[in-house]
């Protein structure tokens, strides 16, 4: 058992989005004043270059070799401190961590290793299938699961994408993001409801099925269920059935856009509109970026992030809590369902995902320490010295987000799901797929083309 | 960054022995959950896993079976009881 009584979560040191926010924020800070003070980020980290034989490699390590420990022990320490604020065992926590860091950054090696990046394969997916080799072949010590925090670290990864999206982009490609997104998911939703209701489906169930499909994937499945009062048994279904679509779709939706020559910012917004999670529809973008090297597609690698960054965080994630209050208003209205239950409107902040409030707050710090600095000054001196650093630190979080969900994805775990639930579900996931491709490369396509500009 | 809230109080749901509020808990009894979510994460609120009637439920809430005694919570065939997913 962890430290975990009752009344501790409602504290925000127990909430992984807070940590995320504080760890993300702390790094984007002192990239900041470093900057400030005529130094770099870049001084003190590292990131895997491009390499073909071994003595390149090892050369490489060795001139860095002190560089990925400050990165590691600076790591190291902030989320342990997280760890400890949620509840869990910091030493076993610390221990995990050390050796999940590690394999972080042999994805990130493998993943530089010439041959592997002209096939495109980003170190999402590597570490994805190594910690799902890991984690179904070899049966790994209790301890190992204290550190398999997916949440936290994908989190905290979107803090630093917040430093490197551009603070006016935010601005000016919001508010359409939000509208593409609430589309669809009104859209979608209505449809894997009606479907699930029409075959049958109890109302909890085709409330977290229209939620995941819809919203937010499991983190929206969670908020719902709780809205709803939803069954166990129920929740296991639907979070199995978001986690096996976010999975295909991470393949799926790179390959179509790739085979259909959907230039960068139409395609990162379609998969954005489309894939579930945060953590899988990052991966499916650096699939398509993979992709995006060897093919004659417009765009750059930044565009398909930052469509695909404003679609899923501003447009979709944002809105759970209004999501989940809506739910739980129409069950308490039609359903009934909770035996002294009441409304409470206060869940729209309470389940607000916070690290948003870390996202933005990232890239107006960014914001303020380029203000007076020329284009070419951002792109030659801030570029290299400020947000590649940050990024490298990004792509390091991501790793360490799917090595965990690739170990903690036992496949006996997944519920076995068929039947209604999933011809509702499936028909939600065309019916997203279809309109999210008009929105995204037809109706709003010179929007999502002209991010660069 | 604390959320503010008073203790619940007696007979609602955050009191009775058969709820399930530790997170480890919650997601040891749903495995799915924190593969590509989790149940630290602000979305899950205060929510927590009633044994009783093996469905999520606020703290909040009330209900009929609410009882204070862990061991009479236990003896009722509670699915899951607190003890048993929190291993």
């Amino acid at each position: 058992m962890t430290k975990a009584p009752s009344r501790r979560f409602v504290s925000g040191l127990a909430l992984e989005d807070w940590w995320a926010v504080v760890i993300g924020l702390f790094l984007v800070a002192i990239g900041c004043l470093v900057f400030r003070a005529g130094m770099s980020l870049a001084d003190v980290t590292a990131t895997p270059q491009s390499w073909t034989s071994l003595a390149e490699l090892r050369d490489q390590l060795t001139g860095d070799v002190s560089r990925y420990l400050v990165v590691g022990c600076t790591f190291l320490l902030l989320f342990t401190a997280a760890a400890s604020g949620l509840g869990l065992r910091p030493f076993r926590f610390a221990l995990a961590f050390v050796i999940l860091l590690a394999l972080a950054f042999v994805t990130l090696l493998i993943a530089a290793w010439i041959p592997v990046w002209r096939v495109g394969m980003g170190s999402p997916i590597i570490a994805l299938c190594l910690g799902a080799i890991l984690g179904n072949l070899i049966a790994l010590p209790s301890w190992i699961k204290e550190g398999l925090r997916a949440e936290l670290y994908i989190k905290t990864g979107v803090v630093l994408l917040g430093a490197t999206l551009p603070l006016p982009l935010l601005q000016l490609a919001g508010p359409i993001a939000i509208f593409q997104a609430s589309a669809i998911a009104l859209a979608t939703f209505a449809t894997i409801y009606g479907v699930a209701r029409f075959l049958g489906v109890n109302r909890q169930l085709s409330a977290m099925l229209a939620a995941g499909g819809s919203v937010c994937g499991v983190s929206a499945t969670i908020a719902v269920a709780g809205a709803v009062r939803a069954r166990r048994e129920d929740i296991s279904i639907a979070t199995t059935m978001v986690v096996a679509w976010s999975l295909g779709m991470i393949i799926l939706l790179p390959l179509l856009a790739r085979a259909w020559y959907l230039p960068a910012g139409p395609a990162g917004a379609w998969i954005g509109s489309s894939e579930y999670a945060d953590a899988a529809g990052f991966a499916a973008v650096q699939v398509y970026n993979g992709l995006l090297r060897g093919a004659p597609l417009m765009g750059s690698a930044d565009q398909a992030l930052w469509a695909f960054t404003l679609i899923k965080v501003i447009g979709r994630d944002m809105w759970i809590g209004v999501w989940a209050t809506a739910v739980s208003v129409y069950a308490m209205l039609r359903w009934q369902t909770a035996e002294g239950g009441r409304l409470a409107p206060e869940q729209i902040w309470y389940r607000f995902p916070k690290f948003i409030i870390g996202f933005v707050v990232a890239s107006t710090l960014i914001a303020w320490t380029s203000h007076a600095i020329s284009v070419a000054d951002y792109n030659h001196i801030l570029g290299p010295r400020l947000i590649g650093p940050l990024a490298a630190l990004r792509e390091l979080t991501f790793s360490l987000s799917f090595l965990s969900i690739g170990a903690s994805m036992r496949l006996r775990s997944l519920m076995p799901v068929g039947g209604n639930a999933f011809i509702a579900f499936a028909t939600g996931v065309v019916v997203n797929l279809v309109l999210g491709f008009i929105l995204s490369a037809v109706i709003f396509q010179d929007h999502w083309n002209g991010l660069n500009r | 960054m604390s959320a503010g809230r008073a203790a619940h109080p007696r007979g609602v749901c955050g009191t009775c022995a058969r709820f399930i509020a530790d997170r480890p808990a919650i997601e040891a009894a749903i495995p799915t959950l924190a593969i590509f979510g989790s149940a630290y994460a602000s979305v899950a609120w205060d929510d927590g896993l009633c044994g009783r009637w093996d469905a999520m439920r606020s703290p909040r809430d009330t209900c009929e079976a609410y009882c204070l005694d862990p061991i009479a919570a236990q003896g009722e065939g509670a699915t899951p009881t607190p003890g048993a997913v929190s291993k």
